[in-house]
């Protein structure tokens, strides 16, 4: 199924969980200070591995950064 | 030193750091240990796809040193809230530096929509610090739309122009029942000193420190710069007079 990652379209398999699409396009799943949103809706960190992607979900994957 | 109140937290220094434009995450935590600081602001971004993420958020677990994520690259208030909710979930913090300045020449902020935005954090139960023009009507709106504390303008984010606004910040400090932080332009310690011997509670300070030749040192500077302007304006200062007024006798001795 088709998904969009960071307005990135990506094929991915059907039913796949949140949690396992870190490794799926390729971000390190050790990194800190994430959030995630699918559909301008945060998901939160504990229900990452119980939430399953939907075709043409849009999601949003944020991290902290240097900044004033 | 005295302590300073925002909100839940107290804080011994009264020198609020960024960690934007540091040549290395080495030295951008040598810097900020050696400001003392204990409140560094943190940007939000689109994590990279290709797995080129910094580990800059790993460098900054000092001891006593807290976040204070901000909203940079939102333009009005409706993004700021969904950044200040994304910011929570991924740094586990309620406190956020608000900023809304959708015009990329000068960054100036649009008071109107963080007004907006601040109302609506509040109730979300957030600790603002919103970062807005040197205006004194708009900082006692913003405390009644549940802010944590002000941050006022001395000149344009990165510019080491100074305080530019400085009898703005003068009327701010009069009027505000919330701690005044004086935030963007400060572009030396003379700079940090002018703005606490005003009376400014805090000053926060980035791009002068990280953009040093040497930032560590420079960090210390502002250090020692942000104290001698508390304790002076603690201590209270000579009024400024148009006439000379001696210091010592005027007796004529030698005649």
């Amino acid at each position: 199924m088709v998904i969009y990652v960071n307005d990135e379209k990506r094929t991915v398999e059907e039913n796949l969980l949140l949690s396992n699409l870190f490794p799926e396009i390729g971000i390190n799943s050790t990194i800190k200070g994430v959030a995630v949103a699918i559909n301008e809706r945060i998901v939160m960190q504990k229900k990452w591995k119980s939430t399953i992607l939907s075709e043409n979900d849009k999601i949003l994957i944020i991290s902290a950064t240097k900044g004033g | 030193m005295d302590i300073l109140r925002i909100a839940d937290k107290e804080f011994k220094s009264r020198l609020f750091t960024g960690t934007g434009k540091f040549n290395s995450n080495e030295m951008m935590a040598e810097a900020i240990q050696a400001s003392g600081s204990e409140l560094v602001t943190v940007a939000l971004k689109r994590v990279d796809m290709k797995g080129n993420n910094d580990d800059m958020i790993d460098h900054l677990n000092i001891p006593g040193l807290n976040l204070l994520p901000n909203t940079s690259g939102v333009r009005n208030a409706k993004e700021a809230i969904f950044a200040a909710q994304l910011a929570r979930e991924a740094l586990g913090t309620n406190w956020l530096k608000l900023e809304i300045h959708p015009d990329p020449k000068y960054l100036l902020p649009d008071g109107e929509e963080t007004l907006k935005a601040c109302y609506e954090l509040a109730k979300d139960g957030f600790v603002i610090l919103p970062y807005i023009h040197a205006d004194p009507v708009l900082c006692k709106k913003l405390e009644d739309a549940g802010a944590s504390a002000v941050m006022p303008l001395g000149s344009p984010i990165g510019t080491n122009q100074g305080l530019i606004t400085r009898d703005f910040l003068k009327i701010i400090i009069e009027q505000s029942n919330l701690p005044v932080v004086v935030d963007a332009g400060i572009g030396s310690p003379s700079h940090a000193a002018e703005a606490m011997e005003l009376g400014a509670d805090a000053v926060l300070v980035n791009t002068a420190i990280a953009v040093a030749k040497n930032p560590k040192q420079m960090g210390r500077a502002f250090k020692m710069s942000v104290e001698a302007g508390r304790i002076a304006y603690l201590s209270g200062l000579a009024k400024v007079s148009a006439y000379a007024e001696a210091s010592s006798p005027l007796t004529s001795f030698l005649s």
